[in-house]
């Protein structure tokens, strides 16, 4: 069985066999973002997180809890601190953690390789201040942390991502609709799926997402050998996820499976541009910093920036 | 080919394992887990059918190493049949012994067992010599090998079947043992160069005593068949006597009975009553005895009147159903005591003695006191037992006293005084012996009691032989070696001889040296004194005496004076006891009646052994180590197995081919080894080779 074609360092990229040989995801995500920031130059997000706070002098009315008592202490005033909140973006990485992301035919499954990813987007995000928050799911919701950028929300981060892909069936339409009910701020949504489900639904619910003008960005995370379909003899193929089994004889069904998986990414493709995401395809075996800086080059190149909320 | 351990070849179904795993381990490797099938079709691929089992020669060694060593532990060998037969010329000397003991009487027995002793005539060529015993308690001939001789030949074979046509069974006991060492002597008793056979019809109940064939030379040649007939209804149960006599008087409190019932028995619940007849049953209770088990019980009271018999009623064998008891009657029993001492004199030893015997169910004493000189005539009646003599005899009444005492009764001397000097020494007719009374400080007691002889045998056991409480303020001396053949019993602890045996003829005279008046002694007051006197009257009884039961088979000691000629009259023919003998036997349960002046009922009854009629235990006939003949049930059950086992086992142990299979064995582990490796490496070399190419 031929294995996804590492990278090599002299690429200027990091080695994704090396990476992933490292146990700790927050480790892995700093070693990644160091790369990338090195390839970007110039980060798209300078100068966002700008820390901005303003003091109001009470009013009755007011939140008694939002008195700042050390200005009180001082000035024998009483003072509302406004915008404590610093964050200047909300992100949320939606991940998904259905049977189907354990394949793998390397070393490492795509699960591995979606939460070094989403990892390395929540370290890349919380290193610029912004907030990030992370909601896993298979065929319904598993874990949910809000966007948060305190000490030690990233260490609870990586905590969760590093659960294992328990799930069993992959259903994006059901965490897209809960995403939209918990998180009214506009922000930036990083789906992050093999999105080996029907497509019908993502359309209507990413639809959704874009419509309350979330920022949306689907990050599709792929196994070389389901995008080349290179067995030969014929095999028993055991479903993870439906536990069926099926005896294809692979010479006859690659053909027939190339052209229904294609038509599939085109699917997904043509619905994330028709409502304004951006869809990113990996495989596995690609440099995890050269595939986000690529995509950081190409959304700097269209001009297309992340837009900023500031909490009201 | 034999196995010596063939459960071992259960060992083979373990080549199910290989196969299995062979087909198993196909599935699993080829089995691909793959993301998502929703891009995939059903598309099996078309292949040429082969079989699903891959690596088959793999497989084949596998299995072929499992059956090895599966052969290799049950013990293969290859058995020599040598089958030993007898040259048919010479004829074959047969004893067909038939049990006719009571338990034969149980349904559809007999009738299977006289077909059994016609098939075995059917059998037998002109050349044989045929004989037939029966047996129960005693061993009878039937026909004897001379009887067979003598007839010609065509009439042989009716005559014995003529005799097995009377042949009906008895009420005895079974005792094959016996039976099967008779006709094993009779056997022996002319030497035979051809085979000798011993062929047994018999119920082999559990009660057949098997006694003398244990270790005993059987002579070579000799074959025992036994041919066991077993009744059409299994289960049987029994009555018998608990304990005590089998008699009964009127106003007894019940009978103790045993009611036992065999461990193939399929009833528990029966009754107890007593029978008239066939048909009259009254005062029954009934009875539970579960199988395997007995229970003794008190049976119910006798209702008045003659011929009551007790009856287990429910039962369906009724040979041993019935209890015969006869009515019981005190034994009348006579003593003379020879004074001149007032009756109602306290002083004196006949008010103790006529007050020592009080009226017992079994025996009934008198007392009879006369004057000295009065003893011509009072000495001849049957019933006399003990003479005691208290006074001086006169001289003409000597040999009347002798001649009691020869003819096997007891007299007792009891020396009050030194006048009795000349009675002892008539009596014993030995040279003068001198009496003198003895000088005793306060008190003489009794010391180095003999309790070897049978006066004073009942008092032999430690809560018994306490002599000491009984104090003797006077005795008499004498020396006992004036008394040729004397045997002194106890001594005073003066050591002066207190009591002395010494036997006249039959009988004994007894000489105490004391009285037992209170001038002289305690003893009348002490709990020895009855005793003592009953155990004179025991030695002096002279004729038989019945015991306390009695059973079909077994000698029956009439009692009585054997002087006359006898009659017993019973349930069958009367039998005349000629004069001189007492023993009777009878041949069936019931009750019997000895005639004479005083007529004596007893009761014969089934022997107890007899109501065990489950079958016997092979086992104990196994033990006994019996020259089975090939075909007979237990040399086929029991001693043909361990022959052959033995034979077996040496034939196994000499060709030893459990050896070349452990070889072959090995030879297939290091070739399924190999084998293994070779193919393992097969696809990894494979593999190999297109990555070293690149």
């Amino acid at each position: 069985m031929p294995e996804p074609a590492a990278s090599s360092a002299c690429d200027g990229f990091i080695d994704t066999r090396t990476l992933m040989q490292i146990r700790s995801l927050e480790l892995r995500a700093r070693i990644v973002v160091q790369g990338f920031w090195n390839g970007i130059h110039r980060s798209p997000y300078h100068g966002f997180s700008v820390e901005f706070s303003e003091y109001r002098q009470y009013v009755p009315g007011d939140d008694p809890r939002y008195v700042d008592w050390r200005v009180y202490a001082r000035s024998d005033r009483y003072y509302i601190k406004k915008f404590e909140d610093e964050t200047n973006l909300r992100c949320h990485l939606l991940v998904d953690q259905s049977r189907s992301m354990t394949f793998g035919s390397g070393d490492w499954t795509k699960a591995d390789y979606a939460h070094t990813l989403a990892a390395t987007l929540a370290y890349f995000l919380f290193q610029q201040g912004d907030a990030v928050g992370m909601l896993s799911f298979d065929e319904g919701i598993r874990d949910y942390l809000p966007a948060r950028n305190r000490p030690g929300h990233l260490r609870q981060l990586m905590l969760s991502m590093e659960k294992p892909a328990a799930g069993q069936a992959t259903n994006i339409a059901k965490p897209l609709q809960r995403i939209v009910e918990l998180v009214n701020k506009r922000g930036l949504m990083i789906l992050i799926s093999d999105l080996l489900a029907p497509v019908e639904e993502l359309e209507a619910k990413l639809g959704r997402l874009t419509a309350t003008g979330h920022d949306v960005v689907v990050l599709r995370v792929l196994d070389p050998r389901e995008i080349d379909f290179d067995f030969e003899d014929a095999l028993l193929f055991h479903d993870v996820e439906s536990e069926k089994d099926l005896f294809i004889d692979p010479a006859a069904a690659k053909r027939n499976y190339l052209q229904r998986f294609a038509e599939h990414g085109d699917t997904a493709r043509a619905v994330c541009s028709k409502l304004g995401a951006d869809y990113l395809q990996m495989t596995t075996d690609e440099p995890l910093d050269q595939v986000l800086a690529n995509y950081l080059r190409q959304r700097q190149r269209r001009g297309k920036t992340i837009q900023r909320h500031a909490n009201a | 080919m034999s196995f010596l351990a063939p459960l071992f070849l259960l060992g083979g179904l373990a080549i199910a394992g290989p196969v299995l795993f062979h087909l198993i381990r196909r599935n699993t490797r080829e089995k691909f887990t793959f993301s998502s099938l929703i891009f995939l079709r059903a598309d099996p691929p078309k292949v040429t059918r082969k079989s699903r089992l891959e690596d088959i020669l793999l497989l084949l060694v596998r299995c072929a190493l499992l059956a090895v060593m599966a052969l290799a532990f049950s013990r293969p060998f290859i058995r020599n049949t040598v089958t030993a037969g007898h040259d048919a010329t010479i004829g074959q000397r047969v004893v067909l012994l038939i049990d006719t003991s009571a338990s034969m009487q149980r349904a559809g027995i007999w009738e299977k067992t006289l077909n059994e002793a016609r098939a075995a005539l059917a059998d037998v060529q002109p050349s044989d010599s045929f004989s037939i015993l029966t047996f129960n308690g005693q061993t009878q001939p039937l026909l004897r090998f001379d009887q067979w001789r003598d007839l010609p030949e065509p009439s042989r074979l009716p005559a014995a079947r003529e005799a097995l046509n009377g042949l009906q069974p008895g009420w005895g006991s079974t005792h094959l043992g016996n039976a099967i060492l008779t006709a094993a002597e009779l056997l022996e008793e002319n030497p035979h160069t051809g085979p000798q056979q011993i062929i047994a019809l018999t119920d082999r109940q559990e009660g057949a005593q098997l006694d003398g064939l244990q270790g005993h030379d059987w002579p070579s040649g000799l074959q025992l068949t036994l041919k066991t007939i077993a009744p059409s209804v299994t289960g049987n149960a029994g009555l018998q006597l608990a304990h005590g006599h089998a008699t009964e008087d009127a106003d007894s409190t019940g009978q103790r009975v045993r009611v036992t019932n065999s461990g193939d028995a399929g009833r528990e619940q029966f009754q107890l009553g007593w029978r008239q007849g066939d048909t009259t049953h009254t005062n029954t209770i009934p009875v539970y005895v579960p199988a395997g088990q007995s229970r003794t019980l008190t049976a119910p009271h006798r209702p008045a009147g003659p011929n009551w018999q007790l009856a287990l009623l429910g039962d369906s064998e009724a040979f041993d159903n019935t209890l015969h008891i006869a009515p019981l009657t005190p034994e009348p029993v006579r003593i003379h005591y020879l004074g001149r001492e007032s009756a109602e004199d306290t002083e004196t030893m006949r008010f103790y003695l006529e007050r020592a015997f009080s009226a017992t169910r079994l025996q009934h004493v008198e007392v009879l006191t006369h004057l000295p000189s009065a003893l011509e005539g009072k000495l001849t009646h049957p019933d006399n037992r003990l003479l005691i003599i208290g006074e001086p005899i006169e001289a003409a009444h000597v040999d009347l006293v002798r001649q009691f005492a020869e003819s096997g009764h007891s007299v007792l001397l009891a020396l009050k005084s030194d006048a009795m000097a000349g009675t002892l020494t008539a009596l014993a007719k030995s040279g003068p012996i001198p009496l003198s009374e003895a000088s005793v400080e306060k008190y003489a007691l009794l010391s180095q009691v003999d309790f070897e002889h049978p006066l004073l045998a009942p008092f032999n056991e430690p809560r018994f032989s306490d002599f000491t409480k009984i104090h003797f303020w006077k005795h008499r001396t004498l020396d006992p070696a004036r008394l040729p053949g004397a045997r002194v019993l106890a001594r005073f602890d003066d050591g002066d001889p207190a009591l002395l045996d010494l036997p006249l003829g039959r009988g004994h005279l007894f000489v105490l040296t004391s009285g037992w008046h209170p001038a002289d002694s305690q003893l009348a007051l002490a709990s020895k004194f009855v005793p003592l006197l009953y155990s004179m009257l025991e030695l002096g009884q002279t004729g038989g005496r019945l015991k306390t039961r009695h059973f079909v088979g077994q000698p029956v000691t009439l009692p009585g004076k054997t002087d006359t000629a006898r009659t017993v009259t019973g349930p069958g023919p009367d039998a005349q006891i000629p004069a001189g003998q007492s023993g009777f036997h009878a041949d069936q349960p019931g009750l019997f009646m000895l005639q004479g002046s005083r007529p004596v009922t007893f009761a014969v009854n089934v022997p107890a052994r007899e109501s065990r009629t489950e079958p016997l235990a092979p086992e104990r006939l196994d033990g006994l180590n019996l020259p089975f003949a090939p075909g007979s049930v237990e040399k086929a059950e029991i001693e043909q197995n361990r022959e052959q086992t033995l034979i077996d086992e040496q034939l196994e142990k000499r060709q030893k081919i459990w050896r070349w299979l452990i070889v072959a064995a090995i030879m297939l582990v290091l070739l399924e080894t190999w084998l293994g490796g070779w193919l393992w490496r097969k696809p990894a070399a494979a593999a190999e080779s297109p990555r070293e190419a690149t």
